[in-house]
């Protein structure tokens, strides 16, 4: 009996199961990149990049085909895209959605949820602001061996890891953006005729943009954020321009005091490497070091205290510190933590230690 | 010698009489009536006496005086274990083993039996099953006394103790259960005396007829006695303390109980330094995972689950799928079907045709295949690669598990992707726990988790550090050498 329960199951699943819909690969329209454009207080536009695969894969890169529609919500567009295509859209691929610096400003909500509700979707699909239309920037050519999106999602990804941007995905968006006490940030990239740069940090309160650094200032910005090993800086030493080329920072969030008067400080510990300097003649020995690494600590400090001066006058914490408050100690009141996060001192200790000065000396 | 107890039923005792009356239709039984000096009636079987004995011997002897009794007779001839009997039973058995009899008169109920059997067989050869490139290169043979030659010399203990049993109603064959006494567990040798005591069936022509008779889940794809050609890795199974069946008449020793992982340990391994042996043998049981799961893991993904196909791979699978008008499963059903082809067509062919059909399968059909648009060259290079990855099993009865075991995991992945993936797995993980070998666990040393036993699982470690007999067979002396001098390595002056 209970061989035969078991043997109508099975069956019954395989019967059933011939009424879903498979579509093999190649007969899906694979979105790999997707753009939203505001169009007005409702409605967005939304751009996607559909790669077109031959019979020769010998053939270099795929070509591309682009299409936009207008709607409401993300979905709905998706419809509206999908209306034009031989094949059903699948959004599983998708590596970076980008968004046009003016719908970032209005709120990302609906396109925030249909992103992070969407199984299929990767988490650590990327998200980028854009300057100017998204539409144009999908649609233009940049090289003759890379589609735009990889194109796109590998010069973010690089940044990432190998440059001063901070760590960035979906994953991390969503985190940030529902955690208690922290607010997500995205990169912004730019279109310059044929090719395209980051710009800066774009800063969001919420689903909604509220402010951005030039990229000259992602490091002071990840080196409070992360613990990163690449990344290079450049102060002003005696008129000099001095490089600091970074082998490993480390930062440690300190929560002092407890939970009724927090104040936070960020230890960042920087092992350097002197890679370039103006002025030839300046012997990095000893004492030249030491005031080197002075000068180093001084000027990020102070670059790093304004910045989160900034964040705190703009009620922003992308940094997370309510969220390392909430972790570190009890009765965490979050109505509470945004009344007096613009005013919690936090002292920000940098130590600098130059390893290396390279083999001319 | 054996003993004979439940093989009569065809031929319901009768008399000498009635046995010659029967013999006597054969062509092969030869009748003859010796007259100068000794009076008397020799008889065999043409076909199974060895005629060296016969002139060399016995008539020989009876040329030398007339002898007058059957006793005196037996002192003339110069041939050992001579018997003499009136038992018709008796006399039935030998004369078809090819014992020459000599009686005084042809109504004669008291008979003679000389022993002058031979046996025509192969000579001890290379293994061609499970090859090695080092080790010793001696297989068994049809012979059960060759075989039994081969474990002998190889252990040559008074404690290696071997039982005979004789199994088919109407063949008789000889079948031997080997093992150490004071090592194998008494509780392990019962359980096989008592399986092959109770097999009844009229024939018994190979050992796998045994595999499939007594395994506990006859239902099971999985072989569970270990099938080994090689002497020598039947000799380690024994000092193991496990348990050996040979059949006469079959080239492939049993060897049990016997574990999943035992499945999948060569010769090789031991012959080997133990660092290189566990690399190989960590390949060869990622081989076989890759030969269950890869054309089911190329379904699930391609039909349910595309994102997970890493994006320097897209163009590359989507360019060769574009112009297949098969959804993946058909074509990977087709392609499995066709290698499954080759293979028994290959089995089947001898030798020297076989690797022209290799050729013909793999490189003309595949390539046309691919050019005609019938099958993705990606699909075609994932099929062969896990075709022979099959083949890195070192015993041949696995393969042909992995063989069967593929096409429910394909259809699972069609029905329903990854999640169909690994139903199956848990269905045949949940199948291998539940499994035995001889009342023992299958799954063991993984399920349930015998940690010492895990030195010659996965890995193998140094010889050194096997000081204990794996638990598995649950030997009576576990001990190998004692740990404390496993590492002493002393020089000619300590």
């Amino acid at each position: 009996m209970k061989n035969n329960i078991s043997v109508m199951v099975i069956i019954g699943s395989m019967f059933l199961t011939g009424c879903a819909e498979t579509y093999s690969v190649e007969e899906r329209a694979v979105i790999r990149i997707a753009g939203y454009d505001f169009v007005d207080e409702d409605r967005l536009k939304a751009t996607v990049a559909i790669p077109q695969y031959g019979r020769d894969e010998s053939s270099g890169t795929p070509t591309e085909k682009y299409q936009s529609a207008v709607d409401h919500s993300v979905k709905e567009a998706h419809e509206n895209i999908q209306r034009k295509l031989s094949k059903p859209i699948s959004i599983g691929k998708l590596e970076i959605s980008l968004f046009n610096e003016e719908l970032t400003k209005n709120g990302l909500k609906n396109i925030i949820d249909f992103l992070g509700r969407d199984p299929k979707i990767g988490r650590n699909s990327l998200l980028s602001v854009v300057k100017g239309e998204t539409q144009g920037l999908i649609e233009a050519k940049y090289s003759e061996s890379e589609t735009t999106s990889k194109y796109i999602a590998g010069l973010i990804k690089q940044n990432i890891n190998k440059s001063n941007f901070p760590e960035t995905n979906l994953h991390k968006f969503l985190y940030a953006y529902y955690a208690d006490g922290m607010d997500p940030f995205l990169p912004i990239i730019k279109r310059t005729d044929s090719q395209v740069e980051i710009d800066g940090i774009a800063f969001f309160d919420g689903a909604k943009m509220v402010h951005s650094i030039p990229y000259s200032e992602a490091f002071n910005f990840k080196i409070m954020k992360q613990d990163f090993n690449r990344g290079t800086k450049g102060i002003k030493y005696k008129e000099e321009r001095i490089v600091l080329e970074n082998i490993g920072s480390r930062v440690t969030y300190h929560v002092i005091d407890g939970i009724e008067h927090p104040r936070f400080l960020l230890d960042i510990k920087i092992k350097g490497f002197i890679n370039e300097v103006e002025n030839i003649n300046l012997k990095l020995k000893g004492s030249v070091i030491k005031s080197v690494e002075e000068d180093f600590e001084k000027t990020l400090q102070a670059q790093s205290i304004e910045m989160i001066k900034q964040f705190q006058e703009l009620k922003i914490d992308p940094l997370g510190l309510g969220n390392e408050l909430k972790n570190r100690r009890r009765n965490f009141d979050l109505k509470k933590w945004e009344g007096v996060y613009p005013t919690v001192p936090v002292d920000v200790k940098i130590d600098v230690e130059i390893i290396e000065t390279g083999i001319t000396s | 010698m054996g003993r004979r107890g439940r093989n009569q039923q065809l031929n319901k005792a009768g008399t000498i009489q009635t046995l010659y009356e029967k013999l006597k239709e054969s062509k092969d039984f030869v009748v003859y009536h010796h007259t100068e000096p000794t009076p008397c009636v020799i008889s065999y079987l043409k076909t199974m006496a060895d005629p060296k004995i016969l002139n060399e011997s016995i008539l020989p002897g009876l040329k030398k005086a007339d002898l007058h009794s059957l006793e005196k007779i037996k002192e003339a001839i110069p041939v050992e274990n001579i018997s003499i009997t009136d038992q018709a039973e008796k006399i039935k058995e030998k004369v078809l083993q090819g014992y020459v009899i000599i009686q005084m008169t042809e109504n004669d109920n008291q008979v003679l039996l000389i022993p002058a059997s031979t046996k025509v067989g192969r000579k001890v050869s290379i293994p061609e099953v499970e090859f090695s490139v080092v080790g010793p290169k001696e297989a068994f043979v049809e012979c059960l006394d060759k075989n039994m030659n081969l474990i002998r010399k190889r252990v040559p203990l008074p404690e290696l103790t071997v039982k005979e049993l004789s199994i088919g109603k109407l063949t008789n064959t000889r079948v031997a259960v080997v093992y150490i006494d004071g090592i194998a567990n008494e509780i392990n040798i019962n359980t096989v005396m008592q399986r092959l005591k109770e097999i009844d069936y009229d024939q018994m022509i190979d050992s796998s007829y045994i595999t499939q008779m007594i395994a506990d889940n006859s239902n099971s794809p999985f072989p569970q006695l270990l099938d080994t050609e090689r002497p020598d890795r039947m000799t380690e199974a024994l000092v193991e303390g496990k348990i050996a069946i040979l059949v006469d008449g079959s080239p492939h020793a049993l060897t049990c109980p016997t574990t999943i992982v035992e499945f999948f340990s060569a010769s090789d391994d031991y012959f080997l330094p133990w660092h290189l042996a566990t690399a190989f043998r960590l390949i060869r049981l990622f081989a076989v995972l890759f030969s269950v799961l890869s054309t089911s893991l190329y379904v699930a993904i391609l039909t349910h689950h595309h994102e997970m196909i890493p994006e320097e791979l897209l163009a590359t699978i989507i360019s060769s799928r574009a112009d297949i008008p098969f959804p993946p499963i058909l074509e990977v059903i087709i392609l499995e079907l066709s290698i499954e082809l080759l293979r028994e067509a290959g089995a089947r062919l001898p030798t020297k045709i076989g690797q022209t059909i290799g050729i013909v399968g793999g490189i003309v059909i595949g390539t046309a295949a691919v050019d005609a648009g019938l099958t993705s060259n990606v699909l075609l290079i994932i099929v062969a690669l896990s075709a022979l990855a099959s083949f890195t099993t070192p015993v041949y009865q696995i393969s042909n598990t992995i063989r069967l075991v593929r096409f429910p995991f394909i259809i699972g992945a069609q029905l329903w992707g990854l999640i169909g993936v690994s139903m199956v797995m848990a269905f045949f993980i949940g199948h291998l726990i539940k499994l035995q070998s001889i009342g023992t666990p299958f799954f063991a040393p993984i399920y349930p988790l015998r940690i010492t036993d895990l030195k010659d699982a996965f890995i193998r470690l140094p010889f050194n550090k096997q000081t204990q007999r794996p638990i598995q067979t649950r030997p009576l002396k576990s001990e190998r050498l004692q740990p404390s001098d496993a590492n002493k390595k002393r020089d000619i002056d300590e």
